[in-house]
Formats: C-alpha cells, structure tokens, sequence
C-alpha cells in the first residue's frame, strides 16, 4: 500500500512541476522560503528572493526607526522593540525568519497572530527602510539563561538564538 | 509581606445602616454572574469557613485549562455544574461537581479569529461568562458574543459585536438583565469609538447601541431623560474633544457593569480617552473616563459622570460600580462605590450622579483633591501631560491604575466594608503625536513604572465608603491584581502576582491562610456550595492581562520571543510564568 501512495504521489508532482513552472512560481509571494522550516524531502521550493536595497544604510535606519514610531509598530513591539503584547524584534530569534526578506514579508503581508498587513498603506520603500531599521539593532551575545543566584548577572539584555537572520 | 493595621473599631459602627442594593437575587449556594449579583458586591452569606478553621482549608481539586494567557475573570457555578471560560482561544468548560474529581460534561471551542491576538493590546483575555436562562453567555476574543446551551453545551447564537479590523476586542464579561445582554470592546489603545450593546438574551439580535461621545443622537441623549448632576448644555460628548477627536477617541467598555432593579438603570465605567497625547484632544473628553447610568430597554442615558476629564494619564474608569445603600451625613443613601484608577474612591448617589465622598485609597499626586461642589478634580498642573509638557515625574497611581479594573472589589454586609486589591506604583509620562491607522495601537506615550513610597508595589486594603477611610491594609511585594470575595464568615480571599491564594480576617485584616497556586493570581475568587452540602473557594491561577506585558519573560512557550526582566519588578519572574489552572479549596 506504502508503494501506491508514493507512485500516486510521484504521478501528482510530475504533473504539476511539468507545466507553467515559471508561472506558477510568479504567483507565490516572494521571500516565502524560511530557514526555520523545515524542507520535505530536503528541497527548498521554488520561491523568490527580495533584495534589500538599503543594506546597511545607517541614514535608511534613521528613518527606519522614525516609521517604526509613526506606523505604531512600537505600540505592540514596545519602544526599542524589546517586545509588548507583540514578541522582542532584537532578541535575535524569529518566529518567521529573520532575514531581510522574511521581515519584508511579515510586514508587508502580516502574520497570523495579530501582525496586521501594513502592505496596503506602505510603499516598498518605507518597509525597507523599517527592515533595515531593524537588522541595525545590536544582537545580543547568545544568553539564554536568566538567573537570579547571587552574583550571576540577571539577563539584561534577551538571548540570540541560533537561528538569526541571513543577510 | 508586612501587616499593619489601621483602625479596627471603625468598622463595626460603619456596618449600622449599611445594606445592599436589594435582595439577593440568587441562591447563595451558587455563583451564577461575574460579580455575585446585580450590585456586584462579591459577597456569599455562606459561613461554614471562619478565621477559626479556615487554616485547615487545602486544595479538593485542580485542572489545567491548557491556556497561557492572563487567567482574569471567575468560574460560575450553577446547578452542580462549574463553568470557566479560559482566555483565547475562549474555550468553556463545563465541570459535573457531582461526580469525584469533577470530571467534564462538555466543552466548547469556539472557532476564534487568531488575527485578535495582535488587537487585544493587553494580553489575549477574558473576564468570564455569566448564567442566564438556561444559557451561558460570553464574549470571544475577536468580537462575537455568543450562547451556550448550559445543559448541553450546544451553540444557541453567536453574534458579531465588535469589528477587529477597527480595533476592537470583546474580552469583558457581559451582564444579562430584563433578558438582555449588554456587551461593550476594548481597544482605548486602538482609538475606537466606544459604545455599550444590547443584544436579546433569546435570539441575540441587536436591540440597541449607545456610543459614549459624539453627537446627543449617538450618545442617547435624550431631552429631559438626560440630568446629569454636574453638567449642564447639550451635545456634551461631542463639544467637549477638539477637532473632532471623539470618532477616535477610545472611552471603551471592558469592565464590570451591575444593575439596579428599582431604579431601572445599568451602570458602567469608560476607558481612557485616545490617544494617550491629549494634545491631540483638548476638551474634557465626555464621557471618557466616566460612569454613565443608562435604561436597559432602549439606552438611553439617564446620568453621567467624569472622574477624569481631559485624561491625560490612561485613567480608565472601567472598574466596577458596587451598589449599596449606606447612611451618609445621618442619611440613607442609594450608593455607588467605586475605586477609579486615579486613585480616589467614590461614594455616589446612583440615582442622581450626585458624588457623596471622594476620598484617595492609595498615594496620589496628579489631583489634590476632589470638589464636591463641583465634582471636578482640584488637578496639580506640574502633573499634566502631553507633547508639550515634555516628561512628566513622579505621577501617582501609575497608569496601572490604584486599583485595576480587572481586580474587582468585594463588600461584606457584614463588616459594612469594601475589599480592594491596590497597586503602589508611579510612573513618569512623555508623549509623542501619534496617527491613528486602524488595527494599529494608537498611543504616542512612554511611561516607565516605579514603586510607590514605602517601597513596596501593592495592598490588600479594607475600606469604609461612609468616610472614606482605610480601615487596614495588607502590604504585598508586588502589586495586587486579584479580585477578592467576601464572606458571611467574615473571611475574604484575594491572591497575588507571585502566585500565592490568601485568606484574610475581614474585621482586622490578619492574613490567616495562604496557599502558592502555581502562577500569578489575576482572577477574582468565587465562594459556593458543593453538592455534599460543603463551602468551597474557586480561584483561576495564570499571570498575564498587563503582566504579560510588564512582568518580564514569563511566557515559555515561544522560543521566538525572550524578553529582559521587568525594570521595575524584577524579582517577580522568578517566582511565576503564566499557565491556567482552576483550583478549589475545601475544609
């Protein structure tokens, strides 16, 4: 029985990896690919990839942060984005991945759990600059333990996991 | 903890002439609304548990609710039956108290939007069902209120309230009265324009909605109806906010409301004006952070009035209205009582609006005092805020409020006394303008924590609304955000941020008994009696509401999200992370 499933779906896949590749890779929203996720069969799909044109730009950063303030995303992710009723943006851990695109993507599209869409209000421009406002920000040394033995630094700044952004 | 206690004497003699609204409308074995009765007293004649045995009492039963978010609100317990409406995802249990170990007769898992969780601005929460017909009653997160058959657990209706998309949640619990179910939204920091519904306890069709500002036609401000005690002129809420302000200016119903049946009026408390920067809303902001009196049939309002005009210090007024009648200047009064996030406690006239004393409970700065000619807040002006007042110091409460709304207070018929979960905290206040996108916060202010004078953060008080006096005090580490109830055993309960469940003697505030329930206290304790004829407490453990917010990192279960410790409060974490659980105590 195992030997039928794996032919039908040997059948399924061929048929639709054989026609309008190209078009149908058009339709997937770009930057959807996450280092998070895990792979079936071990192979990345077939996705885009956004490009940041401000990597790096300290003055792209400054009007980062001031977007960051005027769009409220502070509101949820709290001043500095250390995190509110939202999660931390700079404890360099990501519920959707982390990279320039990943974040791109969030903001543009939104994300299940309350993180509205702001592509419908904000040009491309203004969301990378938020983007690139946020990969600016120090990410702290890999701390995850809080403690509160005497002596032992409480945590004062949040842990970065291992699997930070790419760019 | 530390214990000091005040007076004693004062409140046996306070107790003379002191009653509630009207005659218990229920059995007291059961639980059967938030806040005990329509007056919202919490308050059981059940005695079986006195300062004499009640160190004896241990826990009879838990259960998990397999939940994280902040646990606030209580169970009802109606015809053997408990009933807990968890936090989102707002699934309702219904516990057979019949059988050993309370097994499940039914639940209901709602299907909820997850889109609410970013819109709640405070937590995922909610404030609980209540019992009404044969049905239980309750808001989902994300705008509905629905019915639940109570035997069976089927669905009756769910009908839409409150739009997220325009910033609007529904975690409060609803009050049903005249076989109508008044709802209201949160979303004072989403600049929504607050209003109260009805919807018919049958069907659940809308019946009527009032807006708490705009024009007199929007507010159900009728002429000749509408007498307020303090103010006079029409279109108040609209002339009061520069502008225009008030299609965004917040004033939402997330609290308590309760019920005078002789008078034939609902009472409930607004919200904070939005946004935060109240340069962007100059005016009084009618009726933003205020009580409003309204007629159950048609809404109409009846009376209004503003503990905080022009809020400038997130000075919700949502917490609840406890109606008793006391003897005030020789005179027996239909009171209101109310602990307001600003830090002063009102006993008003519930017929007329008129404000009798007005006394603070906890530290405040922001106001001297209040004018009873007047009813408006002799204000100090260095304690204002706003763009262009720049950082304010040392504003008193904080915007957590002297008491939050979400720790109800109790009243004991017995002691003529009030029992109220308070907060010692300060904050300073800068603003920035801000713009108000729809589903996206709209606040413009920063407005960091510290502990009040004294040191430490809260107090479980005892307080005489004839007077308005402190009786006595139970100091806490932390701030105390639980609800109490009040017993005719002269015990009341209430439970603390670090997780601890206390029991205090009502008349001289020893505390007697306490038991760590596994996670911060947020919700408010229930009394009832079992089917084996025995008194039970019920609390819901589960930190979170604004301490999910403020405590640090205390939710586990997102390796996405690590958080630094609480500036102000540091030490809380180490002694809770959020989870909910249900506990029960017996002797």
């Amino acid at each position: 029985m195992g030997f039928w499933l794996v032919a039908v779906a040997a059948v399924l896949l061929g048929s639709l990896l054989g026609c309008n590749h190209t078009d149908r890779t058009r339709a997937i929203p770009p930057s959807v690919t996450d280092e998070l996720y895990v792979r079936a069969g071990g192979s990345e799909p077939p996705a885009g990839k956004l490009s940041n044109p401000f990597i790096r730009d300290a003055r792209a950063a400054k009007d980062g942060e001031k977007l960051f303030s005027t769009m409220n995303c502070d509101g949820c992710h709290g001043g500095g984005a250390f995190g509110w009723v939202g999660p931390s943006l700079v404890d360099g851990r990501w519920r959707y991945g982390g990279s320039d695109g990943e974040l791109y993507h969030s903001i543009f599209y939104g994300r299940p759990r309350g993180m509205p869409a702001y592509g419908g209000i904000l040009p491309s421009d203004a969301i990378w600059r938020i983007v690139t406002y946020l990969r600016a920000q120090p990410i702290p040394a890999s701390v995850p333990t809080e403690s509160w033995i005497e002596g032992v630094p409480a945590r004062s700044v949040p842990a970065r996991g291992e699997r930070s952004g790419k760019n | 903890m530390r214990f000091s206690r005040l007076t004693v004497a004062v409140c046996v003699a306070t107790a003379l002439g002191a009653g509630p609204a009207y005659s218990q409308a229920h059995d007291d074995n059961e639980w059967t609304m938030p806040g005990k009765d329509y007056a919202g007293t919490r308050y059981s004649s059940l005695a079986q548990i006195t300062p004499a045995n009640v160190g004896r009492l241990t826990p009879t039963w838990s259960f998990s609710t397999g939940v994280l978010g902040g646990h606030e609100g209580q169970p009802l317990v109606v015809n053997r039956t408990m009933y807990v409406a968890t936090p989102y995802p707002d699934v309702l249990y219904a516990f057979d108290l019949t059988h050993e170990g309370y097994p499940l007769k039914w639940k209901y898992r709602p299907d909820v939007n997850p889109g609410s969780i970013g819109i709640a601005c405070c937590d995922t929460i909610n404030r609980g069902p209540t019992y009404a017909d044969g049905k239980i009653v309750y808001n989902l997160l994300d705008g509905h209120t629905v019915a639940v058959d109570a035997d069976t657990g089927k669905e009756l209706w769910k009908t839409k309230v409150a739009d997220i998309g325009d910033g609007e949640t529904t975690p409060m619990a609803p009050l049903v009265a005249r076989g109508k179910v008044f709802v209201g939204p949160s979303g004072g920091e989403f600049g929504i324009h607050g209003w109260v519904k009805a919807l018919d306890l049958a069907s659940g069709k809308l019946l009527w909605k009032a807006h708490n500002m705009g024009p007199d036609t929007v507010v159900l401000a009728k002429p000749g109806v509408f007498k307020p005690y303090y103010d006079k002129g029409t279109d108040l809420a609209l002339t009061t906010w520069a502008h225009n302000s008030w299609r965004h200016g917040g004033a939402p119903v997330w609290g308590w409301l309760s019920y005078d049946e002789a008078l034939d009026l609902i009472y409930f408390g607004t919200g904070n004006a939005s946004p935060y920067n109240a340069d962007q809303r100059s005016g009084d902001n009618k009726w933003s952070n205020s009580v409003l009196a309204r007629r159950p049939d048609d809404g109409s309002l009846v009376w209004a009035y503003q503990f905080t005009p022009h809020d400038n210090w997130d000075y919700d007024a949502n917490a609840e209205m406890i109606l008793v009648d006391l003897t005030i200047h020789g005179r027996k009064r239909q009171t209101l009582v109310h602990f307001d996030k600003n830090g002063f406690a009102y006993t008003i006239d519930r017929a007329s609006g008129e404000v009798l004393v007005a006394q603070p409970y906890v530290n405040v700065t922001w106001a001297k005092q209040i004018d009873l000619q007047s009813g408006r807040p002799v204000v100090d002006s260095t304690r204002q805020t706003g763009v262009s007042k720049g950082t304010t110091q040392d504003i008193c409460p904080s915007l957590e409020g002297g008491k939050s709304p979400v720790s109800a207070a109790s009243y004991s018929r017995r002691t003529g006394l009030f029992y109220v979960s308070t907060n010692n905290l300060c904050m300073d206040f800068s603003t920035t303008p801000t713009a108000r996108i729809a589903a996206t916060p709209f606040i413009g202010a920063t407005t960091p924590y510290k502990a009040g004078p004294g040191g430490y953060m809260g107090a479980f008080i005892a307080w005489d609304a004839v007077q308005g006096k402190k009786i006595w005090e139970i100091r806490e580490q932390f701030p105390v955000w639980s609800g109490s109830v009040a017993t005719a055993g002269d015990v009341v309960f209430y439970g603390t941020l670090d997780g601890w469940f206390k029991a205090a003697n009502a008349r001289t505030g020893k505390p007697l008994w306490k038991f760590k329930v596994g996670s911060g206290v947020v919700g408010c304790p229930i009394t009832y009696l079992g089917p084996d004829g025995r008194q039970y407490v019920a609390i819901l453990a589960g930190i979170g509401g604004d301490w999910f917010l403020l405590s640090g990192d205390v939710r586990s279960d997102d390796p996405a999200d690590v958080r630094p410790p609480a500036d102000f409060a540091r030490e809380l974490a180490r002694h809770t992370s959020q989870g909910g659980m249900i506990w029960v105590f017996g002797l």
